[in-house]
C-alpha cells in the first residue's frame, strides 16, 4: 500500500509575512509560530482571507518569510519541492492530460521509479481512488469529487513527506464534500503522512484533525491549538458524541470573536447589517 | 438494456432528415446573407444606381469566371499567391510562436523584447516592403515578407497571452511534483498556450491572404492581387471582381483547414462536448 518511509515536521517560528503593492501594504502574518507534527493531521482554521493560504504558500515555498524562519525538520525551506506536496484550491489537475498521465506526472517528472514501477503504482492508486475506469478520460469529463481523488492520487504517488491541502474540498456539494472528507481520512489513517488542512469549515475541521490551529484576524497567528482527542478511525458518527460538541463549542467561540475583531477592525459589516436589520423591521412595520 | 439505450437515442436525437437539415434555420440564414448580396449588386448595377452603372453586372462576372478558371493563368495566378502566403504565414508560425511563449513565460524576454515589438506592430507591412526588397536576394521572398509580417503580430499576441491565461495553479503544481524549468516549459507552458496559439494562427492565416494580395499589387507579374491590378488598368472589369471572390474563397478555407488541424491538437477541448454526448447516450 501506500506507505510513506519518512514522516516529517514543520515549524514555524515567529513568521511575518507582507504583502505589498503600490497602494497598500497589508501585514498578513505576525509573530505567527506554529507546529505542524509529524505523522499527525493538524487542521488550520480561521476566518477568511486571515492568511491561511499564505501559511500553505511559505511551506510550499512559493513564498518566503518577511522575518522568522519556516523549517521543516530542522532545515529551512527553500523552494517548491515534492517533499512538500500542495493540494490545491478546486483543483489544479492539468486540463490536458488525461487522469492518468496527471498522476504519472510527479514520477515522470522527477524520473525517481522506473516507468514500469510508475505505471504499477499509478494503476493501483486509480484502482484505490476508484478512477480505473476514468484513467483516459481528461479532468473536464470528470465529476468534481473523481476530479479530487484524482488529485489526491496525483499527490500521494510522489509519498510526499508532507501534504499541504488547501481548503482542497471546496466547491463541492455538500454530499460529495461528506464523501470525501471519509475518503481523505481513510486515506490518511492508512498512510499515517503529515498532513496540513486549511479549511473555513468548522465542522470538517473537527472531524479531520487531530490538533486544531485557530488563527486571529489579520495580521495572523496562532490563537490556540486545541487537542482534538476523538478516536480513531473516524467517521461522520462522532460528531454525536458530547467531547466533538465540547470542542465544538470552544472553537466556535474563538472563532466568533475573531469574526466580530475583524469586522470591527474593517469598520462596516457589523453597522451595515444593523442597518439592514432596522430597515427590515420598518418596512415590517 | 440495448433497447433503454436505443429508446434513449430516439428520445434525445431526433435523426434529423435530409429535409430538415438542407431547410435548417442555419442553412437558410446563411443562404440569404449570400444570395441578398448578389441580388442588391445586380439591382444596383441594372438600375444604374449613383456610379454602379461602371461597374460589371453578377452575370458578366460569373461568365467572364467561368472562363477564367479554364485558363493556365488562372492556375499559376492562384498557386503563386498560395505560395506566397503559406511561405509568408509559416514563417510568422515558426517565428511567431516560441518567440510568444518565451515573452509570455519569462519576464526578462519580455521586457527585452516587448518595447521594440510595439514600436514595429504598428508599422503597416506595406512600408517593409522596400526594406525587403533591399535585403532579401529575390523579389519572391520580398513579396512573401507582408504576409509574414502581417500574420505575425497575431500569432505573436495570441501566444503570449494564451501563457499569460495559464493559471498560475498550474505552475506551481508542476513545481511541487518535481519539474525542472524545461519540463514546465513543455508540459505547462506549451500545452497550456496551444488553444490561444491556434486560433493566432487561424486568424495569421486570414491576414495573410491579405498581406500577399497588396504585395502582389505593389511588386510582382503573377498573382491574384498582381491580376486584379491589371485587369483595372486593362479594363477588364469582370474579372477584377472574381479575383476577389477568389481570394475570399481562398482565405476563408484556408482559415477553417488551419482550424481544421490544430483543434486535432488540443484534445482536452473536444473532450468537454464529447462527455456530454457520452452522458447522453450512455
Amino acid at each position: 500500500m501506500v506507505a510513506t518511509n519518512q514522516k516529517s515536521e514543520v515549524v514555524f517560528k515567529d513568521v511575518a509575512k507582507g504583502a505589498y503593492s503600490k497602494k497598500l501594504h497589508t501585514v498578513i502574518l505576525k509573530d505567527c509560530s506554529l507546529n505542524v507534527e509529524a505523522g499527525k493531521l493538524t487542521v488550520l482554521i480561521g476566518p477568511s482571507g486571515c492568511g491561511k493560504t499564505t501559511v500553505i504558500n511559505l511551506i510550499a515555498g512559493y513564498e518566503r518569510p518577511d522575518h522568522g524562519e519556516v523549517l521543516m525538520d530542522g532545515q529551512p525551506v527553500s523552494g517548491p519541492n515534492w517533499e512538500r506536496l500542495v493540494v490545491f484550491q478546486e483543483t489544479a489537475l492539468f486540463p490536458w492530460l488525461t487522469c492518468y498521465e496527471n498522476v504519472m506526472f510527479g514520477p515522470t517528472a522527477r524520473k525517481s521509479i522506473s516507468r514500469e514501477e510508475a505505471h504499477r503504482e499509478t494503476m493501483m492508486l486509480l484502482n484505490k481512488v476508484g478512477l480505473s475506469e476514468f484513467r483516459d478520460k481528461y479532468p473536464v469529463q470528470l465529476s468534481g469529487g473523481m476530479q479530487r481523488r484524482a488529485e489526491l492520487a496525483r499527490a500521494l504517488i510522489n509519498k510526499p513527506k508532507v501534504m499541504l491541502m488547501d481548503e482542497p474540498f471546496r466547491g463541492l456539494d455538500a454530499m460529495t464534500r461528506k464523501l470525501m472528507q471519509e475518503y481523505y481520512l481513510r486515506l490518511f489513517e492508512e498512510t499515517g503522512c503529515t498532513n496540513l488542512f486549511v479549511t473555513s469549515e468548522l465542522e470538517e475541521a473537527i472531524i479531520l484533525a487531530d490538533k486544531l490551529l485557530v488563527m486571529t484576524n489579520k495580521p495572523s497567528k496562532v490563537r490556540k491549538a486545541i487537542d482534538v482527542d476523538l478516536p480513531r478511525p473516524r467517521d461522520w458518527s462522532i460528531a454525536t458524541s458530547e467531547r466533538y460538541r465540547e470542542i465544538k463549542a470552544e472553537a466556535l467561540e474563538l472563532l466568533h470573536a475573531e469574526a466580530i475583531k475583524g469586522s470591527v477592525a474593517s469598520g462596516k459589516t457589523e453597522i451595515d447589517l444593523k442597518a439592514g436589520f432596522e430597515k427590515l423591521k420598518t418596512a415590517r412595520g | 438494456m440495448a433497447n433503454a439505450k436505443q429508446e434513449a437515442l430516439e428520445l434525445v436525437f431526433k435523426q434529423p432528415t435530409f429535409v430538415s437539415k438542407v431547410f435548417s434555420q442555419k442553412t437558410i440564414l446563411n443562404t440569404i446573407s449570400v444570395v441578398s448580396v448578389f441580388v442588391v449588386w445586380a439591382l444596383l448595377v441594372h438600375f444604374q444606381v449613383y456610379r454602379f452603372s461602371l461597374l460589371p453586372s453578377p452575370a458578366e462576372v460569373l461568365e467572364w469566371g467561368r472562363e477564367w478558371v479554364t485558363t493556365k493563368v488562372f492556375w499559376i495566378d492562384t498557386g503563386m499567391t498560395t505560395a506566397r502566403v503559406l511561405v509568408g504565414v509559416t514563417a510568422a508560425y515558426v517565428i511567431g510562436i516560441p518567440l510568444g511563449l518565451m515573452i509570455g513565460w519569462k519576464k526578462v524576454f519580455s521586457d527585452l523584447s516587448f518595447p521594440m515589438l510595439e514600436i514595429l506592430r504598428p508599422i503597416p507591412a506595406p512600408a517593409y516592403l522596400p526594406i525587403a526588397i533591399l535585403l532579401l536576394p529575390w523579389q519572391e521572398a520580398s513579396v512573401a515578407f507582408i504576409p509574414f509580417i502581417d500574420a505575425l503580430f497575431p500569432v505573436l499576441l495570441n501566444t503570449i497571452i494564451g501563457v499569460k491565461l495559464i493559471d498560475r495553479d498550474y505552475f506551481r503544481a508542476a513545481q511541487c511534483l518535481g519539474s525542472s524549468p524545461r519540463q514546465i516549459f513543455w508540459h505547462v507552458v506549451l500545452p497550456g498556450a496551444l488553444p490561444s496559439i491556434s486560433s493566432g494562427c487561424a486568424i495569421g492565416m486570414g491576414i495573410g491572404w491579405m498581406g500577399a494580395v497588396v504585395g502582389e499589387m505593389i511588386t510582382g507579374k503573377w498573382g491574384l492581387g498582381y491580376r486584379i491590378w491589371e485587369s483595372y488598368i486593362l479594363l477588364r472589369y469582370p474579372l477584377i471582381i472574381d479575383g476577389m471572390i477568389a481570394i475570399g474563397i481562398l482565405g476563408f478555407a484556408s482559415s477553417k483547414l488551419i482550424r481544421y488541424l490544430t483543434i486535432r491538437l488540443v484534445p482536452w477541448r473536444k473532450a468537454i462536448t464529447e462527455s456530454l454526448d457520452e452522458s447522453i447516450t450512455k
